[in-house]
Parts: structure tokens; C-alpha cells; sequence
């Protein structure tokens, strides 16, 4: 047997697993089409599709829309972080503040980020506008949440630890209040990331004249299914990348942290 | 030097189920500890030391009475008056260095001579070579000597210990236990600390304090005349053992009584 470091011996054992189950369906799918079970104009074949993801990436056709997709996820989520650290962290240490912002936002979460394609078209027109408000709105709240309950939840011997060692307020808050919350924050930044790609291909399918979103409803327009599932896909493989980089961040920010990432 | 005076102390809090109704857990409590003496509180469990100790930390007000610190009320936590906590209250996020380093930042001290005043206190509590893990990496044993290190690395006049080795294993306590009085002979510090642990209060202490069950009086105030510097063998001795004798005899009828009090109800 290799001598392998344990981490890797778990990939090794576990990539055939994920293989199989990926060839399972990829082969039912393009079993589907050859035999004609499968009408291809909607549902071409696995094969088609890949071959016209490979020629989108080839000649770069895509990447204009990715980029324009990621700048906008970028934008609108970086917003959104620091409105949603900022008010999670006032609201937190203020029950005045509590009382006057929570019923806001417990009458504006409900609302699914969606719903605000239609007026953000009308305050921004087409173009960026929708789309940063839209990750923006999406993200806040994930953020929000976690950093108001991550606050709330700082152990008060680590407090008490901090000003009779004769802490300040600025140190309190940046050496330890912050610190404290921040694995719950990261667990919010990470779910807002997700929530935030999921709302720019909504904003982009309506809302704009470029971008992921916009790329697969004009396809869709010109019956080009291949392409429509090809910008899909191209949306997952990023949607999967994005989880996985903010777990590498967490990991790297919050070394200390028990918490199952 | 600095002495602290208890002067006249009660706490009451509400009751959990009755906002209204309040209960008192310390009774007028009243004593004075000497500058530069170690003096252990004992007291059956829910007596309330604990919330003395906060009080003379700085992070409870009392409900009538003050306390002097230096002459001085004191009105808040300072670092003249540092903690050590049972469950260690190291900050998770920092390295053990980091942690030791807290409280010469809150002074405003430059990196490197924090950096030069954390490898001293590092090296009295024999952590050298630890000082970059983070304290989920340490032992119970080792976690306890950073957050002593930390809490000596800021200087104080006072050091309060609450409980500070009850969540330690009885080998791993006994030698923190040389090790602190070590640390009070070499640095001359006064010391009140909290245990419910009998002879961790005789093996330590000048003087100790019993406290009856809430609402907390005083009911046993002895010195312990056991010559310095003391080593474990001293527990075999029969002063020792009397001394202990008869500090238990008294803890036990007073645990006894609040949990014969508490059948009843």
C-alpha cells in the first residue's frame, strides 16, 4: 500500500465513488438521446453539450460573461459584507438599536430577493444596477444574521478576561468581541457568497445585457438548448469553486474554530 | 503595599422564576486581607464566593457595602487586580503568546517589548516552546499556566483565583499548586483565591476564610501558622492534619445543613 498522508487516502477512496455516480448519469443521459427516448432540441446530449462548453471556453466567447457575472458578484457582495457586519455588530451591542432595526428586517427577509427584479429594473434600468442591488439585498442577510447571534454569543469570561487585563473599547472589540463572532461571520460570508451568485443570474436574466444569467436566457430565445445547458453548467462549476474557496478562507482565518466547516 | 478591605458587602439577585422577589447571597460580609498575603475563601457550593470574587474583580456592583483596594473604591475591573478563572478564559483565537502579549497592548507597550516581557512571564510558568499554539492545542495543565502568565504579565498588585484548579486532574493541580506558591514567594503578591478544595486551602494559604451557606456569613476566619516554604511532605505532618480536620469538620456541617434544607423543601 501507498504511504499516503490520511487526507489523501480519503480522496483517493472517494474520487471513484464520485466518478461512477458522474458516469451513471452521463452515460443513462447520452444513452437517453442516442435511442431517441429524448427529444434533443430540448435536452441535447452530453456529449453535444460538452463540446459546445469546450468551444465556448476555446474561443472565449464565455469568458466575457463570466467575468461580467463575477465582477457583479464581487461588487454587490462586498457591499453587502460590510453593511451586514456593520449593522449585525451595532444592533448587537445595542438593545435600543435591537428594538428599532429588527422589526425591519424580520418584514423585508421574507421577501425572496426575486421579487425585486421587477422595481429594481425600474429604480436602475438595465444594466449593473439590478444586479448589484439584488446580491446585495440577497447576502445581507446571511451575513447580518450570523454576525448579530455570533456577537451574542461571546463568551462573557472572555469580556471579563479582557478588562481586567484593562482592555479598552477599541481593543475590546477588535481583539476580542470581533475575533470571537468570527467564526459564526464566516459561516455567514460563506452562505451569503452562495446566496449572492444565485441572485446575479436571477438579476442577469431579466435585468441585463450580459453576463451568465444573460447568456443562457438568450440562448433560450434562439432554441440553442446546448448553450443554455453549457451556461449552466459553466454557473455550477463557479457556484461549487466560490463554497469551496471560502472554506479554504475559513479554515485559514479561523484556525482555532471548532465548528465543523 | 496594597491591602484590600471587604467592608460591609451584601448581594442580593432576583430570584430566576420571580422577578419581584429577591434573594440575598452574601450577608454583610466584612474582612480585611494583608498586603502580600495568600488567602483562600472555602465555602459549601452556591455560597456565593464566586460573586464575592466578581465583586472585588470589578465585574459585579454590590448591593450595599464597598470595597477598597489600595485605599481606593473600587469601581470596575483594573489591571491592578488580574483574574484567574477556572475554565482559564484564554482567548481562543490568540497563540498563547498572543494571549500573555493582551494586557501589555491594552497598556499601549511597543511589539517588541511586549514580545520581550511575554517570553519572561513564558518562561516562569515553564510554557517556553508552546508559545505559538493556540490554546485548543494545550492541556488543561498548560492552559492554566498561560492564563496565569497572562495575568501576571500586566503587573498586578493582586491576583484573584477563582477556583483555579477545580477543572484540572488531582496530579496536574498539585503541581500548579508549588508552582503558584513559587510564583507568591518570588513576587510577593497578594493573593485571594477561591477553592473548595480543603487542602488546597490549608497546603496554600496564611489564612482561611469559611463561608456559611447563602446568605453568606463568615463563620470560620483561622490563620494557618504552617511554616514557609512548604512542600507537599508537609501534608503527612499532623498540624497539617489537624489543621484540616478541623477546617472540614466545620465546611461538612455546613454543606450538610443546605442539602438536609433542601430535602425538606
Amino acid at each position: 500500500m501507498l504511504n499516503l498522508k490520511p487526507k489523501y487516502k480519503t480522496l483517493l477512496k472517494q474520487t471513484p465513488q464520485k466518478v461512477i455516480s458522474y458516469l451513471i448519469v452521463l452515460s443513462f443521459w447520452q444513452t437517453a438521446c442516442n435511442l431517441g427516448w429524448i427529444n434533443t432540441t430540448l435536452l441535447p446530449s452530453p456529449v453535444n453539450v460538452f463540446h459546445t462548453l469546450f468551444q465556448l471556453v476555446v474561443t472565449g466567447s464565455i469568458l466575457g460573461d463570466i467575468f461580467t457575472s463575477l465582477s457583479r458578484v464581487s461588487i454587490g457582495f462586498i457591499l453587502a459584507s460590510l453593511i451586514g457586519i456593520t449593522i449585525g455588530f451595532v444592533v448587537s451591542t445595542s438593545e435600543r438599536c435591537k428594538n428599532y432595526v429588527s422589526p425591519i428586517i424580520e418584514i423585508l427577509r421574507p421577501i425572496p430577493p426575486v421579487a425585486f427584479v421587477p422595481i429594481s429594473i425600474l429604480w436602475f434600468g438595465i444594466g449593473n444596477g439590478p444586479s448589484y442591488f439584488l446580491v446585495c439585498f440577497g447576502a445581507f442577510f446571511p451575513i447580518f444574521t450570523n454576525t448579530f447571534f455570533g456577537i451574542l454569543s461571546v463568551n462573557p469570561i472572555h469580556k471579563n478576561a479582557a478588562l481586567c487585563l484593562g482592555a479598552r473599547r477599541k481593543l475590546l472589540i477588535f481583539d476580542v468581541i470581533l475575533p470571537a463572532a468570527m467564526p459564526y461571520i464566516m459561516a455567514g460570508l460563506k452562505t451569503g457568497l452562495g446566496v449572492a451568485w444565485f441572485c446575479v443570474i436571477v438579476a442577469e436574466l431579466v435585468g441585463a445585457q450580459s453576463g451568465l444569467g444573460y447568456m443562457i436566457q438568450l440562448n433560450r430565445l434562439t432554441l440553442q438548448s446546448e448553450k443554455v445547458i453549457a451556461g449552466m453548467i459553466t454557473i455550477g462549476i463557479i457556484g461549487y469553486f466560490m463554497n469551496r474557496i471560502m472554506t479554504i478562507i475559513q479554515k485559514k482565518l479561523v484556525p482555532w474554530s471548532t465548528k465543523a466547516f | 503595599m496594597q491591602k484590600i478591605e471587604i467592608i460591609n458587602i451584601s448581594k442580593s439577585f432576583h430570584k430566576t422564576n420571580n422577578e419581584s422577589q429577591e434573594s440575598l447571597i452574601l450577608d454583610d460580609i466584612s474582612f480585611e486581607i494583608q498586603p502580600g498575603s495568600l488567602v483562600n475563601i472555602l465555602g459549601p457550593s452556591g455560597c456565593g464566593k464566586t460573586t464575592l470574587l466578581n465583586i472585588i474583580a470589578g465585574f459585579l456592583n454590590p448591593t450595599k457595602g464597598e470595597i477598597r483596594f489600595d485605599g481606593e473604591v473600587i469601581n470596575g475591573p483594573n489591571p491592578k487586580r488580574t483574574v484567574i478563572f477556572q475554565e482559564y478564559g484564554l482567548f481562543d483565537w490568540k497563540t498563547v503568546l498572543g494571549n500573555i502579549e493582551f494586557g501589555l497592548k491594552a497598556k499601549g507597550l511597543p511589539k517588541n517589548k511586549r514580545k520581550e516581557i511575554a517570553h519572561h512571564y513564558l518562561d516562569l510558568v515553564h510554557l517556553t516552546g508552546s508559545e505559538n499554539k493556540y490554546p485548543n492545542e494545550l492541556s488543561g495543565g498548560m492552559k492554566q499556566r498561560a492564563a496565569i502568565a497572562r495575568a501576571l504579565a500586566v503587573e498586578p498588585e493582586g491576583l484573584l483565583m477563582d477556583e483555579p484548579f477545580g477543572a484540572l486532574d488531582s496530579q496536574t493541580r498539585n503541581i500548579l499548586q508549588d508552582e503558584i506558591l513559587e510564583i507568591w514567594q518570588t513576587t510577593g503578591k497578594t493573593i485571594l483565591s477561591i477553592t473548595h478544595n480543603v487542602d488546597e486551602a490549608v497546603y496554600l494559604s496564611d489564612r482561611i476564610i469559611v463561608f456559611s451557606n447563602p446568605p453568606a456569613k463568615i463563620i470560620l476566619d483561622i490563620n494557618i501558622n504552617l511554616p514557609r516554604p512548604r512542600f507537599p511532605e508537609i501534608r503527612l505532618e499532623s498540624k497539617f492534619k489537624d489543621i484540616y480536620d478541623s477546617v472540614w469538620q466545620i465546611l461538612r456541617k455546613e454543606a450538610l445543613k443546605s442539602k438536609f434544607s433542601k430535602t425538606i423543601r
